[in-house]
């Protein structure tokens, strides 16, 4: 019942950041998020997480072994309607293009703007139909 | 070079000696064979007529004696008293020193009288001479000549019988001692060594210039002249042997009635000296033909081949480069046209070796300075390459720096709200909490907060610096456009001075502009340009706001201009200028004279690596430390430059 | 003239008359030089027309016997050893010489026939060595006793002198007996070789009462002609002798060959055997002109007419 977000990235240290960023919303029970380091670990997480609500699958491009594109056509295999947002480096044209091309919602760039995320966050919320 | 056995002019004149000597040969030949024949016909004429008037000269001796004998003869002698005969033979024998005998014979052949030099004088001794050949001989033919004897096998004799007019006529006979033959044999003159002898029909020596040989009675009939003539063969001129074995030229003439045959004689060498004489002359003038050609022949060889020669001379020396020689030959023939035409050729060679060495030397000089183009290029693209791959050296670094760095300002900014919610829980707290305690906490929290600011901006500042690097290593997104200069250095200015007003109120400096209109359109990456015009306003403004003091008036002058193919912007500023330690330093990356904080040390290398690398110019420094500062870009108007350098 | 002459030599070799020293002529004799005297230049004159001149081409060197026979030989060698290179030989001396057949070529000239004289076997073809001129004396003896008669007429008694020394000297006499047998003279023969001799012979002579006087002519009675001649005239005897020296010392007449020419000639024989020419190759030559020389005041002295015929005939008159 509880909307779920997932975030990918290699980095350990971005779960802290997201976690502090989100403290409030986290303690105030919006939404649940969970951390996968690599994309396997990511599916799992969507395997496991069947029954719930995925809001967004938020994910680094750039990852050792299953990179985000990889990930992204694996999770949407497993969930066809679940948004995939990429959070990149390089905002240039084409990855751009690919990311639009393989279907992800948008693109994020790196360092991540957080009063964007929460706006996006907030939408999808909305959309999810949670009260605020 | 490989050079001919003969010169040319060798060969004509050999040609030409050959020729006139070959001629001169035939000529001389056919002319001395002619000679040889017409000579020889006249030597053999005269020896001809010398024989004759030889013969002549001997017969003349007898014919003398006949006519001396002859005062006995005639018709009325033999009335004539004895004493009278006597007399009249005395007188003959006195006349005639040859005649060594006197004979009378009658009608009858009686001896009527004998006189001699030798013998006893005899008269009418009465001795019967009829049948006597002498007699008879004198009656049938008038006058008789006997054979020659040689009396004592030494001296020669001979008789003349004549026979006396009238009938019964009586005979004179006369002995004649040829000895005395000898003066007239002597005086023919044959030549200058001629000779005269003369034979009987047996081929015996009769008389000759040598007197010895008569008297011993010599047979010369084995001579071939002599037994020629004695076969009287019809040729009466021949070469032969003399007596003395020498080669002679040889004719006869007969005395018949003397039964005689006289010779005359002469050396060949001397009879035919005019032949050699005409041959030795026509070798002579052989030979001075001969000399005359070949002189001839030289000076006509040389005239001829001296335009020639001069003609080989010319080719050399054009051959060998020296393209001003022009051959000096006038003569209105095919040689003279051949050299007109070479003067022309050489001298349109010149003018194309000229306009070639010009074209080649222009060609050059584009090349050269392609060349230059080229090798900028390649040091740019070089310098590019060096840059792309520390360009992406540093956008890799940059990377990987941005994430630890995000995470930096992340966490740091974190940091600080939580601190603030620390403050507000503590807050809350409030009377709970002790005083000192409390008090103790919020110093604490305000160190932390400090501490937290200070990483921030340091983090920022990484945070710049990265991102200066990543902007220094931009890759081919920049746009080359052609734009207005003045027009961009203009709005630049602006977007500088507005800039560093906004960053310090109060900043004044004076602006100068001197645009030159004629500079318009150039091609260039405005976005990166302005970067540099913006780079050195800046300093500009950073150096005249550090010197500023009592009674300064800042001053900045930008000054644009075209050149040929080149425009050229300065900036001046009258601000601190750049010390001479400084200033071999100021294109170096990260160098910087601004405080710590302040600039990242990368303007000016990144506004030189601009000007220079993207697009192709010069960025030069002018200073008089404390005094002023200039700053020199010069652009080519259409670069060179390897577009989309990495 | 000369060099025609010259160039008419026979012998094909080069002239050796080019020598460093000249060759040198010996010329022998067995007479007084006096009794050579008229010929000796004759000789020279013929030479030099030869272009041998004496002591400038040739050097003559004479030797003369002084009428002394027996000296001859010694004189031969004297010469040989000079050396000469021809020798020139005459009268008496001639005979010894051939004989004694001396290494260089001779050259004679003698009055008498040499092949008479068994020297020659014949004149065209002489002996090696040797050639020459002769007189023919012997034959002009008969003549001149014929002239003897011409010019007088009645001549009965012919004396006739010679000398005995002198070679053919016998033959002559013959020639003169028989021509006087001829003309049907008596001749009576006197001989004298020297001076003695002579004086004896003028006596008999005299004694016997010659009309006329024929004597012959050689070195001996050449040398003494004047004193012959002064006898004859003595004896108002007309002299008849060969040679023309005589009628000059004052004979009436004399009828012989021209010794001069003869004399002269003999410079050819030089000049060829100087050229290399051998002596045999040139035949023995006889004279050319005979010359009947009348002395018109010899005879005018005597008391003798000479006939016109005799002047008719005489190549030189003498008066």
């Amino acid at each position: 019942m509880s909307a779920l977000i997932l975030v990918v990235d290699d980095e350990p240290d971005v779960e802290a950041l997201f976690r502090q960023h989100f403290r409030r919303d986290l303690r105030q029970g919006r939404f649940a998020m969970e951390f996968a380091t690599s994309g396997p670990q990511a599916l799992g997480l969507i395997a496991a997480a069947a029954g719930r609500d995925i809001i967004l699958l938020l994910s680094d491009v750039n990852m050792p072994g299953m990179s985000g594109f990889d990930l992204l056509i694996r999770a949407r295999a497993l969930r066809p309607d679940l948004p995939v947002v990429m959070i990149t480096a390089y905002e240039d044209m084409p990855t751009r293009a690919r990311v639009s091309a393989e279907g992800a919602a948008g693109l994020i760039s790196k360092p991540i703007d957080f009063t964007l995320l929460h706006a996006e966050i907030e939408a999808r919320l909305a959309a999810h139909g949670a009260p605020p | 070079m490989t050079r001919r056995a003969l010169s040319l002019a060798q060969r004509l004149t050999l040609a030409f000696l050959g020729l006139v000597t070959a001629v001169l040969l035939v000529n001389g030949s056919i002319s001395m064979w002619f000679a040889y024949h017409d000579a020889t016909a006249a030597a053999v004429r005269v020896e001809q007529e010398k024989a004759d008037a030889a013969a002549d000269r001997v017969a003349q001796f007898v014919t003398e004696l006949e006519q001396q004998i002859g005062w006995t003869t005639r018709a009325d002698w033999s009335r004539v008293p004895m004493e009278q005969r006597r007399y009249d033979f005395i007188r003959l024998l006195r006349q005639a020193p040859a005649i060594t005998e006197l004979l009378y014979l009658d009608g009858e052949g009686r001896e009527r009288l004998r006189l001699s030099r030798l013998e006893p004088d005899v008269t009418d001794s009465g001795n019967d001479f009829a049948a006597d050949p002498r007699f008879r001989g004198a009656r049938e033919h008038r006058a008789w000549y006997g054979p020659v004897t040689f009396r004592r096998g030494s001296e020669p004799y001979m008789t003349v019988a004549i026979a006396h007019a009238g009938r019964n006529a009586g005979v004179t006979a006369a002995e004649v001692n040829l000895k005395l033959i000898w003066e007239v044999i002597t005086s023919i003159r044959v030549g200058g060594t001629g000779y005269a002898f003369v034979t009987d029909t047996a081929g015996r020596l009769i008389a000759h210039p040598d007197m010895s040989l008569v008297l011993r009675e010599t047979d010369l009939s084995a001579l071939p002249q002599v037994a020629g003539a004695m076969a009287a063969l019809e040729e009466r001129v021949r070469t032969a042997r003399g007596v003395d074995g020498r080669s002679v030229l040889s004719a006869h003439a007969a005395i018949p009635r003397l039964g005689w045959i006289v010779f005359v004689e002469q050396p060949t060498a001397e009879a035919l000296a005019p032949v050699y004489t005409a041959a030795y002359q026509t070798l002579a003038l052989l030979g001075l033909g001969v000399v005359l050609a070949l002189l001839a022949g030289v000076v006509l060889a040389r005239r001829l081949t001296d335009p020639i020669r001069a003609l080989q001379a010319g080719a050399e020396r054009l051959g060998q480069g020296d393209l001003a020689q022009r051959i000096a030959v006038s003569s209105a023939d095919e040689i003279g046209t051949l050299a007109l035409r070479f003067n022309e050729m050489a001298a349109r060679i010149q003018d194309a070796q000229e306009t070639l060495e010009a074209k080649v030397a222009d060609r050059t000089r584009e090349l050269a300075q392609s060349l230059e183009d080229l090798r900028a290029a390649q040091d740019r693209l070089v310098q590019s390459e060096k840059l792309a791959s520390l360009g992406q050296l540093t956008a890799g670094i940059a990377h990987e720096i941005k994430n630890p760095l995000n995470f930096v300002n992340n966490f740091a900014d974190l940091s600080v709200e939580l601190i603030a919610e620390l403050r507000e829980a503590m807050g809350k707290a409030g009377a709970a909490l002790d005083p000192a305690l409390g008090a103790e906490i919020e110093e604490l929290c305000q160190m932390l907060r400090d501490n937290l600011g200070k990483i921030t901006a340091h983090g920022r500042r990484a945070d710049s610096i990265v991102r200066n690097m990543l902007a220094h290593s931009r890759d081919g997104t920049s746009e080359r456009l052609s734009v207005d200069f003045n027009a961009m250095v203009e709005e630049t200015l602006n977007l500088a001075w507005h800039g560093a007003r906004a960053e310090r109120p109060g900043f004044n400096v004076t602006l100068e502009k001197r645009l030159e209109p004629a500079v318009g359109q150039l091609d260039l990456y405005p976005q990166e340009f302005t970067r540099v015009l913006l780079n050195l306003f800046g300093n500009a403004f950073h150096a005249v706001q550090q010197k500023d003091g009592p009674g300064f008036q800042p001053h900045l002058r930008v000054t644009t201009a075209t050149r040929a193919g080149t425009v050229v912007v300065q900036v001046r500023d009258n601000g601190t200028g750049i010390p001479d330690a400084v200033r071999s330093h100021i294109f170096e990356p990260f160098f910087t004279t601004k405080p710590a904080g302040q600039g990242t040390g990368l303007g000016l290398s990144l506004s030189h690596d601009i000007v220079v690398q993207q697009h192709g110019g010069e960025i030069a420094v002018a200073t008089e430390p404390g005094a002023w500062t200039e700053f020199t870009i010069t652009l080519p108007r259409h670069a060179a430059v390897v577009e989309g350098a990495a | 003239m000369i060099a025609r002459r010259a160039l008419l030599a026979v012998p094909l070799a080069a002239p050796a008359l080019a020598q460093p020293a000249p060759p040198r002529i010996g010329w022998l004799t067995a007479q007084r030089e006096s009794s050579l005297a008229p010929f000796i230049p004759a000789l020279r004159a013929g030479l030099v027309e030869r272009n041998l001149v004496d002591g400038r081409d040739i050097r003559l060197d004479f030797r003369f016997g002084e009428d002394d026979a027996a000296r001859v030989p010694a004189l031969l060698d004297e010469l040989l050893r000079l050396p000469v290179r021809v020798l020139l030989v005459q009268g008496a001396a001639v005979a010894p010489v051939i004989r004694a057949r001396p290494p260089v070529p001779v050259v004679f000239v003698m009055s008498s026939d040499p092949v008479a004289a068994g020297l020659a076997e014949s004149l065209s073809r002489p002996p090696p060595g040797v050639t020459g001129i002769t007189f023919l004396s012997a034959e002009l003896n008969g003549k001149r006793v014929e002239l003897l008669r011409e010019l007088r007429p009645d001549l009965a008694r012919l004396a006739v002198l010679s000398n005995p020394a002198h070679p053919g000297e016998q033959r002559e006499r013959a020639e003169a007996a028989a021509a006087a047998a001829r003309l049907g003279l008596a001749a009576r023969f006197h001989q004298a070789r020297n001076w003695e001799q002579l004086e004896a012979a003028f006596a008999a002579i005299a004694q016997e009462g010659a009309q006329g006087l024929s004597v012959f002519a050689d070195g001996f009675a050449l040398q003494n002609r004047a004193v012959i001649a002064r006898f004859a005239a003595d004896q108002r005897v007309p002299l008849v002798s060969g040679w023309r020296a005589f009628a000059e010392a004052g004979a009436l007449l004399s009828y012989g060959p021209r010794l001069e020419e003869s004399y002269r000639r003999l410079a050819h024989f030089v000049a060829r055997i100087l050229r290399g020419a051998r002596p045999e190759e040139m035949p023995i030559e006889q004279p050319r002109h005979f010359e009947l020389v009348v002395n018109q005041r010899a005879a005018a002295a005597i008391g003798l007419d000479v006939p016109v015929a005799l002047l008719a005939r005489a190549d030189l008159v003498l008066e």
